[in-house]
């Protein structure tokens, strides 16, 4: 067998074709099995912004608290532009897949401005309790408030920013081979960024309100 | 040992696209009963929270599996990546908030 290998993807004719176009290429497949590596140490690194807020949360000092401070319609909002850009998302990858650069290209575009979305509402969110006395250094709650849902928010912005990337070359070149992987990691990143939503809005807002 | 990490399941099979819409539609469903649980202050802060954990659970969980693909054959290592991170991250977040 091993005479028929592919050079470059170390497989065998039949095994290249039934490959999705993300994982035909040995690079391809490298590329996603290292991202998901990145993916093990980003969720320690998050989980330790949960650990810290989870300790502070309850030092409010003489700032407000989160009973105080959170309502649920902008949460919900967020929560679900974020989840719906998830799916745009997966509809992407399914035109990739079928070796459509348009559809691709137009999911990917929807996705983004649903992300858009999100980031902007968050900005608003934030603006919103600076002028309701919260700041950075208002107390440990505050602090360790901003720094898990803003490093969350930085997530989002630097998906954004990977996604526009990656949709302006599938404008210019469609998809194959070499960007299908791209496109692949990017909505993995984009999914990753909606799994650590989806503990915030739990532990940071409804377990916050809840006073808990 | 497979890390063909293959996809080819996504290309243009209706029935696994099928199968990522009812994922989105449960977890939005998951989601509003989450808000609207915590609205209502339908049952005790604690037992609301241990549900609303178990929620948040379920919806990483569906959204690891179908969205990201990691119930498909050939996604050993990816699984034992992410869950290794996870592993920790628990233990992380359960020393510090235990710690005396």
């Amino acid at each position: 067998m091993a005479a028929e290998q592919h050079a470059t993807t170390g497989l065998n004719a039949g095994d290249r074709l039934r490959l999705g176009l993300a994982s035909r290429t040995l690079e391809g497949r490298n590329k996603i099995l290292g991202f998901w590596f990145f993916l093990g140490g980003e969720s320690i690194l998050f989980a330790s912004l949960f650990a810290t807020f989870l300790v502070l949360r309850h030092q409010t000092g003489d700032g407000p608290k989160p009973e105080e401070l959170f309502g649920y319609g902008l949460v919900f909002v967020l929560t679900f532009l974020l989840i719906t850009s998830s799916l745009t998302s997966i509809f992407a990858v399914n035109a990739m897949e079928r070796g459509n650069a348009r559809v691709t290209a137009g999911w990917l575009g929807v996705t983004i401005a649903l992300g858009l979305g999100f980031l902007l509402l968050q900005i608003y969110e934030f603006y919103h309790y600076v002028h309701e006395g919260l700041g950075y250094t208002t107390s440990a709650f505050a602090s360790s408030f901003y720094t898990l849902v803003g490093f969350h928010g930085f997530h989002v912005a630097f998906g954004l920013c990977w996604l526009t990337a990656v949709t302006v070359q599938v404008v210019q070149n469609g998809v194959n081979v070499v960007n299908a992987p791209k496109i692949f990691i990017s909505t993995l990143y984009w999914h990753f960024v909606d799994v650590v939503w989806m503990f915030i809005f739990t532990v940071v807002y409804l377990m916050g309100s809840l006073g808990v | 040992m497979e890390t063909n990490l293959d996809h080819s399941v996504e290309t243009g099979k209706s029935r696994s696209m099928r199968k990522h819409i009812i994922s989105y539609v449960v977890m939005m469903l998951i989601s509003i009963a989450a808000f609207w649980m915590v609205a209502n202050q339908l049952l005790t802060p604690v037992a609301l929270t241990v549900i609303l954990l178990i929620m948040a659970s379920i919806l990483v969980l569906l959204q690891l599996a179908d969205f990201m693909h990691l119930d498909q054959k050939g996604h050993l290592f990816p699984t034992i990546f992410i869950g290794t991170g996870i592993f920790w991250g628990i233990i992380f977040i359960l020393v510090i908030l235990l710690w005396p």
